[in-house]
C-alpha cells in the first residue's frame, strides 16, 4: 500500500518534471505544469466518480484501473466478499434456528418491547388463529383480548405462569424476558390434563363418600356386638372397632382434602385474630395432651385475612404432630413473628426430628418417615397434605427445618398482603 | 433538523393512535367476555356469574368514557387527517356500539337472574339461545379481529353473518311462541328468554355496525344502510 503510494507520487513528480523540461524548452513551463496538474485532478475525479458508482451498485466486477486506485478497489472488494460470506452464514443459522423452533410442539411467539409480534411458529398459528404475514408487527393483546391475559401482559410480572381459557381450550402460558426487552411466549394446551385432574378429584371425592356408607354400617354393628360379646371375642372386636374408627377418620380427611382441592377460597375472607386463635388451640391441645408435654405459647398481636376454620385445622394438625412425635415431658412451642415480609406461625418441638432428605416428601399423601413407628401413633397420613393445601389457598408457604434427634420447626409463612393490620405496639402475650 | 423534529412528532402520534386502537381492543375483549359469561349464566342459571357480569358493566362504561375523551383530545391537539382521522372517527363509533353490547350482555345476565329466581322449569328451551349466543359472540370476535388487522374481507363476512343471526332469532321467536301457546304456564319464563334472545340479536346488529366502521376505516367509504351485494361490488371493484 505504502510503496504503491510512493510509486504513484514519484510517477507524478517524474511526469511533472518532464513537462517542466518540455515547458522550459518551448518557453511556457508554468502553463504545461498547470495542464499536467489539471489532467491529474481530472483523472482523480474520474476515479472517485467510478468508485462511488461501483459502491452504490455493489457490482461484482471490479473496474480495471491502476496505481493506488487499483489497491483501493481490491481492498474494498475483499471487505465486500467477506461480509457477503458472513451474511450468508448468519442467514443460514437464522433459518436453521427458525426451522427448529418452527417444529416445536409448543406455541412460541417472540414479542418486542411494545408486545408486538415479531415471530411465531406453526403451533402458535393454530392455537391463537394468527395469520402469518399480516400479524407480524401487530400487538398481541389486540388479537388475544381475554381481560386476564391483557392484565398479565400489562403487569409485566412474568414470574408465575398464566392459565386461561381461549376458544374452549385451557392454555398454560409462560413468558420469558430476554435480550433487550424482548419476550419469548410459550403456550401449551392443558385441556386434557385439566380434565384428568378433575376426574381424579371427582374419583377421590366419590370413592370416599361411597366407602363411608358401608363403613358406618359396619361400625354400628360392631358397637352393638361389643356390648354383649363373650370374653373371647372382646379383644378382636375391640381391634376391629379401633380400625374402623381409623378408616373413618382417614376417609374424613380424604373428603376434606378433595373439598379443599375443588373449592376456591371463599370470596370474602374473614379477619382472623391470630393470638386469640393460638390461645384457643393451646387450650384445646393441653386438654388433649393430658399434661404429658410442656406446651408454651408466645404470640404477637396480628390480624390475618383468611378462613378461620381452615387455619384452625392447620394449627391443630401441626400441634398434634408435634405432640405425637415428642417424648413425654418434651416441650412444644407455638409462636408467631411479624415483620415487613409478612407473618410466620411456628410450631416447635423437641422430638426425634426428620432426616433432611425426607423433608420435601412430607406433604405427600400417606407418606411416612418411619412406616413401622408412625402407624402405632395413629394419624391418617393426610394431615400435612391438608396443611399444605390450606396454606396454598392462603398464598402461604410451609417451611420445615429439622435436626434429627433435636427437634423440628414447622413454620407457616403468610405474605404481607394477607395481613390485615399490625397493632402499633407489638407486645408479646404469654 | 426541522425534518427530524417533524418525524419525531409523527412517531409519537403513531404511538398514540396505536395505543388508542389497543384500548379499543381491550374494551372489546372485556365486552366479549361479558357476552360469554352472561350466556353461560343463562345456560347454567348461575346467579353468581350473572351478578359478576352486572357488576362489571360499569367498567365497560368507564372505558368508553375514557376512550371518548382521548379521541376528543386527539382531534383537538393533533387535528388528524385522512386515515388517521378515519381511525379516530371509527374508534368513537365503535366504542359506542361496544358499550351498547355491554348493556345487552348485562340485560341477558339480568334475565338469567330473573329466570333462576322463577325456578327455571323449562330449561331445555335454552338450546337455541345457546346457539345464537355462540354465533353473535363469534361475530364480535371476528369483527374485532378485523379491526385489529384492518381486514376488510372479514368485516364484510361479519356484515353478511348478521342476516343469519336475524333468521336464527326469528325462528327462535317462533319456537318460543309455540311453547307459549301450548302451555300458558311457560309464558313468563319464555318472555324472559325472549328478552335475552332479543338482546343477543341486538349484539349481532352492533357487531355488524362495527364491521361497517372497519370498512369505512380501511376503504374510506360509508357503507351504512346499503345492501351487502352493493357493498361488495363497491369495495371489490
Amino acid at each position: 500500500m505504502k510503496s504503491q503510494l510512493r510509486q504513484d507520487i514519484s510517477l507524478l513528480i517524474f511526469s511533472l518534471l518532464v513537462l517542466l523540461i518540455i515547458g522550459v524548452i518551448i518557453g511556457k513551463p508554468f502553463l504545461l505544469v498547470c495542464i499536467g496538474l489539471t489532467a491529474y485532478i481530472v483523472w482523480t475525479f474520474y476515479n472517485l466518480n467510478r468508485l462511488t458508482k461501483w459502491l452504490t451498485k455493489q457490482g461484482k466486477h471490479v473496474p480495471e484501473t491502476y496505481g493506488i486506485w487499483d489497491d483501493i478497489y481490491y481492498q474494498l472488494y475483499q471487505i465486500y466478499q467477506r461480509q457477503r460470506k458472513a451474511k450468508r452464514k448468519l442467514a443460514a443459522i437464522v433459518s436453521r434456528f427458525q426451522e427448529s423452533t418452527q417444529a416445536l410442539p409448543y406455541a412460541t411467539i417472540v414479542l418486542n418491547r411494545q408486545m408486538e409480534i415479531e415471530w411465531f411458529n406453526n403451533a402458535a398459528e393454530n392455537m391463537f388463529d394468527l395469520i402469518r404475514v399480516t400479524d407480524i408487527g401487530q400487538r398481541l393483546d389486540n388479537l388475544i383480548r381475554i381481560p386476564g391475559f391483557i392484565n398479565y401482559l400489562t403487569r409485566r410480572d412474568f414470574k408465575e405462569d398464566l392459565e386461561f381459557d381461549y376458544g374452549g381450550r385451557n392454555i398454560r402460558l409462560t413468558i420469558t424476558p430476554y435480550g433487550n426487552h424482548q419476550y419469548l411466549l410459550g403456550a401449551h394446551d392443558i385441556t386434557q390434563r385439566r380434565k384428568l385432574e378433575v376426574m381424579r378429584q371427582d374419583f377421590t371425592a366419590n370413592a370416599s363418600h361411597e366407602l363411608r356408607t358401608p363403613l358406618t354400617v359396619v361400625a354400628g354393628y360392631i358397637e352393638a356386638l361389643q356390648e354383649n360379646a363373650d370374653e373371647k371375642l372382646k379383644i378382636p372386636l375391640q381391634r376391629i372397632h379401633e380400625q374402623t374408627e381409623r378408616m373413618e377418620s382417614m376417609l374424613n380427611d380424604l373428603i376434606a382434602l378433595s373439598r379443599l382441592e375443588t373449592q376456591a377460597l371463599p370470596e370474602k375472607e374473614e379477619l382472623i385474630d391470630v393470638p386469640a386463635l393460638m390461645q384457643q388451640i393451646v387450650k384445646d391441645m393441653t386438654a388433649f395432651d393430658r399434661g404429658q408435654h410442656n406446651i408454651e405459647i408466645n404470640c404477637q398481636p396480628v390480624k390475618l385475612l383468611g378462613s378461620r376454620e381452615e387455619l384452625h385445622i392447620v394449627l391443630v394438625n401441626l400441634m398434634t404432630n408435634a405432640i405425637r412425635y415428642s417424648p413425654s415431658s418434651g416441650q412444644v412451642t407455638l409462636s408467631n413473628t411479624v415483620d415487613e415480609r409478612g407473618m410466620c406461625i411456628a410450631v416447635e418441638d423437641q422430638g426425634m426430628g426428620i432426616p433432611a432428605d425426607q423433608i420435601p416428601r412430607l406433604t405427600e399423601r400417606f407418606y411416612r418417615v418411619d412406616p413401622g413407628r408412625s402407624r402405632d401413633q395413629g394419624g391418617t397420613g393426610l394431615g400435612l397434605a391438608i396443611v399444605k393445601h390450606i396454606l396454598d389457598r392462603h398464598r402461604a408457604r410451609l417451611e420445615i427445618t429439622s435436626v434429627p434427634g433435636k427437634g423440628s420447626v414447622f413454620r407457616c409463612c403468610f405474605p404481607a398482603r394477607q395481613i390485615a393490620e399490625v397493632d402499633a405496639s407489638p407486645e408479646s402475650i404469654n | 433538523m426541522e425534518q427530524l423534529s417533524t418525524r419525531h412528532i409523527s412517531q409519537q402520534f403513531n404511538e398514540e393512535i396505536e395505543t388508542l386502537r389497543n384500548r379499543v381492543m381491550k374494551m372489546g375483549g372485556l365486552v366479549e367476555q361479558q357476552i360469554y359469561r352472561s350466556v353461560d349464566a343463562l345456560r347454567n342459571l348461575d346467579i353468581k356469574l350473572a351478578q359478576k357480569v352486572i357488576n362489571k358493566d360499569h367498567k365497560v362504561n368507564a372505558m368508553e368514557v375514557r376512550i371518548d375523551e382521548e379521541c376528543a383530545q386527539m382531534l383537538a391537539l393533533r387535528q388528524p387527517t385522512a386515515s388517521d382521522l378515519r381511525m379516530v372517527v371509527a374508534v368513537i363509533k365503535t366504542i359506542t356500539d361496544l358499550e351498547r353490547i355491554g348493556d345487552e350482555a348485562e340485560k341477558i345476565a339480568t334475565m338469567a337472574e330473573l329466570i333462576s329466581e322463577g325456578g327455571g322449569k323449562f330449561h331445555k328451551r335454552y338450546a337455541g339461545i345457546q346457539h345464537l349466543g355462540k354465533q353473535v359472540a363469534g361475530m364480535l370476535h371476528d369483527v374485532l379481529d378485523a379491526f385489529a388487522r384492518l381486514d376488510v374481507d372479514t368485516a364484510i363476512e361479519v356484515v353478511r353473518a348478521d342476516d343469519t343471526a336475524d333468521t336464527e332469532y326469528q325462528s327462535l321467536m317462533r319456537q318460543l311462541l309455540t311453547y307459549m301457546m301450548e302451555d300458558p304456564r311457560t309464558i313468563s319464563e319464555s318472555l324472559d328468554i325472549m328478552w335475552a334472545a332479543r338482546a343477543l340479536e341486538r349484539i349481532g346488529d352492533h357487531a355488524k355496525n362495527i364491521g361497517e366502521y372497519v370498512i369505512y376505516l380501511v376503504k374510506g367509504k360509508d357503507v351504512r344502510h346499503i345492501d351487502i351485494e352493493e357493498i361488495e361490488k363497491d369495495i371489490l371493484s
